[in-house]
């Protein structure tokens, strides 16, 4: 038997009612902000899981926004192909026209006013700026206009019109992520979208014994190459082919000078930090910005679509319909064979951006629910839990209340 | 033939008997919920009976008894349970203590939620994504200047909040210990009454029920083992050395140390040496203050300057719209303002130290590829050294893991551009600095000729920073360092004021030679929002997103545990006061029952007196004498 005293039933009823207030408080809490957290004790790892998750969510949501960013400005880019291609439709038509033979040279004259007025909406059309009012064909120069025309008389023709496009925009592609460690381009450098055939650089230097003095890096278009002190001509050209660069370099068979040509249509613009490309007689040591610093014994090939139309409005002119046949004829084609191609690329970029917001969509739904059995309170259990809590509580201060209620003293007189 | 009064004798010994006891019952029942009370029980006995065997007994039928007498007033208590009572309230301190305070650290996290600083460290890096889709746009820069100062922000209350949590366990330190020695000369002075008391032979027995509830309270503060062997002597003991020797008390002190932030240690009174408290409220205040919010400060500090050093390493090396590289985005405050780390410890006019926090090898290396040496890399420990070794079928990552994993006060890691870089820790040993790169030395050539870190292959290459310009022993070329921080980055880190001032100073690209950066060129603001998701060593943790999840489970993991063992430890001590409660506490009943008993013993004695009175009158009045 064990002794009771008068004091011990208050105080075991003081120790189970603070305990059970407190258990009460923690349901009420989660109840009250829907939360099984509301102390980070209440259980560790599913804090731990949930910093996690919550940080996974937060990123997703800004990746849903990075694709929902390009594939505005992949739109706006796409509408501007698109008005590039119906123009070039047109230029094609007029071209396999003007290579009939039927028309005489006024005929000519005034399809090439006709070509004039395209040529100067194409450049419009490439110079086009997104609704923030950056330029979208000038690689990561969006706040100037990409090409810059040159205006001048032209044989045959009244007045000044385009004689040159030069392309004043950057190589470089600004990348967006789209997901962890998964990157795409979010613009189109006009020299490739805008560009009609293979660029090639033939050298007249005679390479066969040049050996690098220094150490020094190579840049086409965008994209670094290392060469060391001691590589010879074969190094060099094996480091290039081996790079991720569209240029293919070789060796002339017959004079043992260096050749890059580029493997898709689009500019080459070659820098260096060292001598090496100026030694082999690729650059000028004039020190200008590409593509304006080719040395001058070195012959540049292969021109952009601008230049192809220039020169199918000047054959206009000068009515030579054996060029406007031939070699324009062929230049229009490769010009917008390479666009309609770069809108694919832009078409396929945007079903890729689709396909990945689809899984970071999935993604995202799956964390927040993983998220939510960890930390979100099961409504059901709560109250259930904190009516036997309120049920227990009443009891027991019923019990209380009638702790006392005889006592000896009620019967000694 | 015995005396003609001795009847009525009897009848007032045990009138004043049953009075004693009466009184006695009055006094726990008025003192039935006084703290720490012992009911107390008077002991009867009875008079020695005439007569004693000697030569001169009377002849005649022996003994005659002489009624009752109160022999003692006694305490009933168990002193064993008193005993286990004592050894558990220092863990019940412990705990109690503990759990109040962790508690308090939690609640600084704002986890899980969105006002932590986990979530606006995702906004800051959000804001480096717009800032690469948009680098253009000088609302984006704006954006990364705002997240970036309320991020700073909540790195800055929870430090503040960490910081005030230490100064209150610092202060409750203090308090704690005069506390404990209120008590220490309480209970002294009870000892020196209860010796008086003693001597005379009585019981002292509140004064003893007092004794005993300071002992507890005072074993709530610190863990002590309780002597009674000595009756005269009753002293207690902490580790084995006395706090109270009967009258002779050895009081504590709070003893300000300079080199722990002017924190207090405890100490002995006369000596001034230290005293380690194993369990007891002091104890877990100053686990908590050295430890526990020591370590939270510390992560806190590893989170900020790591992520600090990662963000500027990659500004710097970007260009700005105005054409600056090299520009710090967050404002660093150096333990030393001396390019070279150079630091004169002893303070004799030399320099004689080297404090970094960084240093980055100049090579690119690729993380799958099999670097094909062969050798042993040497790395500080919190004591000592540990080797790592490598073999030549290891890649790169492999090596790298293996020093993370040594245990060493070094993490590697390779940044954006593959760089071996190694930094830092928060070092265990408080004798050390913390975030000083203290030693590197590898035996084969990865480190030297692999990696470009170092310039020469075992000891002789070696770098240590207990030398003027350790940084002689990196390689020149494109290998980096960067100088250790001022003592807990978190309480003054700061964003730039050239950038908050103008955000067009922040850089989002990264341009060649000396050339203006492309307007639309992200790449810069992209390498920064990588630092996220890529492993970049965050003290001991991979990543940003370990090092979150895994601080977040530690203090709750500590949370919860204070928690549990608080409330067992608790259950624990009910239980006891609960049994001791039964052997001790006052039932009203019981001391009514009593009340009873002795009143009709109290009216049985009077009747006796009246009925020896009567007798009396008949012998004296009605003998007709």
């Amino acid at each position: 038997m064990r002794r009771i005293s008068t004091n011990m039933p208050t105080q075991d009823f003081r120790n189970s009612m603070n305990l059970r207030n407190d258990r009460l408080n923690t349901i009420k809490t989660g109840i009250s902000s829907q939360s099984k957290i509301s102390d980070l004790r209440n259980d560790p790892i599913a804090a731990a899981h949930s910093t996690r998750l919550k940080s996974n969510i937060r990123h997703i949501e800004r990746y849903d926004r990075n694709i929902a960013n390009t594939q505005a400005k992949y739109a706006v880019a796409e509408g501007y192909m698109s008005s590039g291609i119906d123009i070039m439709q047109r230029l094609k038509e007029l071209n396999v026209q003007a290579s009939q033979g039927t028309y005489n040279k006024d005929d000519l004259k005034i399809i090439a006013s006709e070509v004039d007025q395209l040529l100067g909406e194409l450049v419009a059309v490439a110079n086009g700026r997104d609704s923030d009012g950056s330029t979208i064909f000038s690689g990561e120069k969006s706040n100037i206009q990409p090409f810059e025309t040159l205006m001048g008389h032209v044989e045959g023709k009244d007045g000044v019109s385009i004689t040159e496009v030069n392309y004043v925009g950057s190589l470089s592609k600004n990348r967006v992520e789209i997901s962890e460690g998964s990157y795409v381009k979010e613009n189109f450098p006009g020299n490739e979208v805008f560009w009609a055939e293979n660029q090639s650089v033939y050298t007249d230097v005679d390479a066969s014994s040049y050996i690098v003095k220094n150490d020094s890096n190579i840049n086409i278009n965008g994209i670094d190459i290392g060469i060391t002190e001691g590589d010879n001509i074969h190094t060099i050209i094996e480091k290039i082919n081996k790079s991720d660069v569209a240029v293919k370099a070789s060796l002339d068979p017959v004079y043992n000078s260096l050749v890059l040509k580029t493997t898709s249509p689009h500019q080459l613009m070659i820098e260096d930090s060292g001598n090496s490309m100026e030694s082999l007689g690729v650059l000028a040591p004039n020190n200008l910005e590409p593509p304006n610093n080719y040395s001058s014994s070195a012959r540049v090939s292969g021109g952009s679509l601008f230049d192809a139309v220039i020169s199918f409005r000047d054959n206009l002119l000068k009515g030579d319909v054996d060029a406007i046949g031939s070699q324009n004829l062929g230049q229009m084609e490769l010009a917008f064979n390479n666009i309609v191609t770069t809108q694919a690329e832009l078409g396929s970029l945007d079903e890729r951006l689709n396909l990945r917001s689809d899984t970071l969509a999935l993604n995202r739904e799956n964390y927040t629910n993983f998220d939510s059995t960890l930390t979100d309170i099961d409504m059901t259990e709560a109250i259930v839990e904190m009516n036997m809590l309120e049920f227990a509580q009443k009891a027991s201060f019923s019990v209380a209340g009638k702790m006392f209620k005889t006592s000896l003293m009620d019967f000694l007189r | 033939m015995g005396s003609t009064f001795a009847g009525i004798e009897l009848g007032k010994r045990s009138l004043n008997a049953n009075t004693v006891a009466l009184t006695t019952i009055g006094h726990n029942l008025s003192n039935a919920s006084t703290d720490g009370y012992s009911r107390q029980r008077v002991k009867l006995g009875t008079v020695s009976p005439l007569t004693d065997p000697s030569m001169v007994r009377p002849e005649r039928a022996g003994q005659i008894g002489q009624g009752v007498e109160v022999s003692s007033i006694e305490r009933i208590k168990d002193n064993l349970l008193e005993n286990r009572l004592i050894s558990n309230a220092d863990d019940v301190g412990f705990w109690k203590t503990k759990d109040s305070y962790l508690y308090m650290a939690e609640k600084v996290y704002n986890e899980v939620g969105d006002s932590s600083v986990r979530s606006q460290l995702d906004g800051f890096w959000e804001s480096w994504q717009e800032l690469s889709i948009n680098p253009e746009l000088a609302a984006s820069k704006q954006v990364v200047v705002k997240r970036g100062e309320t991020l700073l922000d909540s790195v800055k209350t929870r430090f503040t909040g960490l910081k005030e949590i230490q100064t209150m366990v610092d202060d409750d330190v203090k308090v704690t210990v005069e506390q404990v020695n209120g008590l220490l000369n309480n209970i002294k002075d009870l000892n020196e009454q209860i010796v008086k008391v003693e001597a005379m032979g009585d019981n002292p027995n509140d004064l003893l029920d007092r004794r005993d509830l300071l002992v507890t309270e005072l074993a709530g503060n610190i863990d002590i083992t309780v002597d009674n062997r000595d009756p005269d002597e009753f002293s207690v003991h902490t580790k084995g050395m006395h706090l109270i020797q009967g009258g002779v008390v050895t009081e504590l002190k709070a003893e300000p140390n300079k080199n722990k932030e002017g924190f207090s240690d405890i100490t002995w009174g006369y000596n001034g040496t230290k005293v380690e408290p194993k369990s007891g409220k002091l104890a877990a205040l100053v686990e908590l203050r050295d430890v526990d919010i020591r370590e939270e400060i510390g992560q806190l500090d590893t989170m900020t300057v790591n992520f600090m050093d990662m963000v500027n390493e990659v500004h710097r090396e970007s260009t700005n719209p105005l054409g600056e590289t090299g520009v710090d985005f967050f404002t660093e405050n150096h333990f030393i303002n001396n390019l070279s780390g150079n630091y004169d410890s002893t303070g004799d006019g030399n320099y004689d130290s080297s404090y970094l926090f960084r240093i980055r090898g100049g090579n690119e290396l690729e993380a799958k590829e099999q670097a094909g040496l062969q050798g042993t890399i040497t790395l500080p420990m919190a004591k000592g050294s540990t080797d790592v070794q490598y073999f030549p079928t290891d890649t790169v990552d492999d090596i790298v893991n293996r020093i993370n994993n040594s245990g060493s006060e070094l993490t590697a890691s390779l940044n954006r551009n593959g760089q071996l870089t190694f930094k830092a820790t928060q070092s265990d040993n408080p004798e050390n600095p913390d975030f000083v790169v203290r030693s590197l030395e590898d035996s084969g050539e990865f480190l030297v000729g692999y990696a470009g870190l170092l310039n020469k292959s075992g000891a002789a290459g070696a770098y240590n920073w207990q030398q003027a310009d350790a940084v002689l022993a990196l390689q020149g070329g494109n290998s980096d360092f960067s100088v250790a921080p001022l003592a807990n980055p978190s309480g003054w880190v700061e964003i730039n004021s050239r950038i908050i001032a103008d955000p067009n100073v922040i850089a989002a690209g990264v341009a060649k030679d000396g050339k203006d950066v492309n307007s639309g060129d992200g790449r810069a603001a992209l390498a920064i929002a990588g630092l996220r998701n890529n492993n970049v060593m965050i003290g001991k943790h991979k990543s940003f997103d370990d090092y979150f999840a895994s601080t977040t489970a530690e203090i709750a993991l500590k949370g919860e545990q204070a928690g549990q063992t608080v409330e067992s430890k608790q259950l624990i001590m009910d239980d006891l006061v609960s049994m001791q409660q039964s052997v001790s506490g006052v039932n009203m009943d019981e001391e009514m029952a009593e009340m009873i008993k002795f009143q009709h013993g109290y009216n049985a004695a009077a009747k006796f007196v009246a009925q020896m009175d009567e007798m009396l009158d008949t012998i004296i009045n009605r003998m007709g004498v």
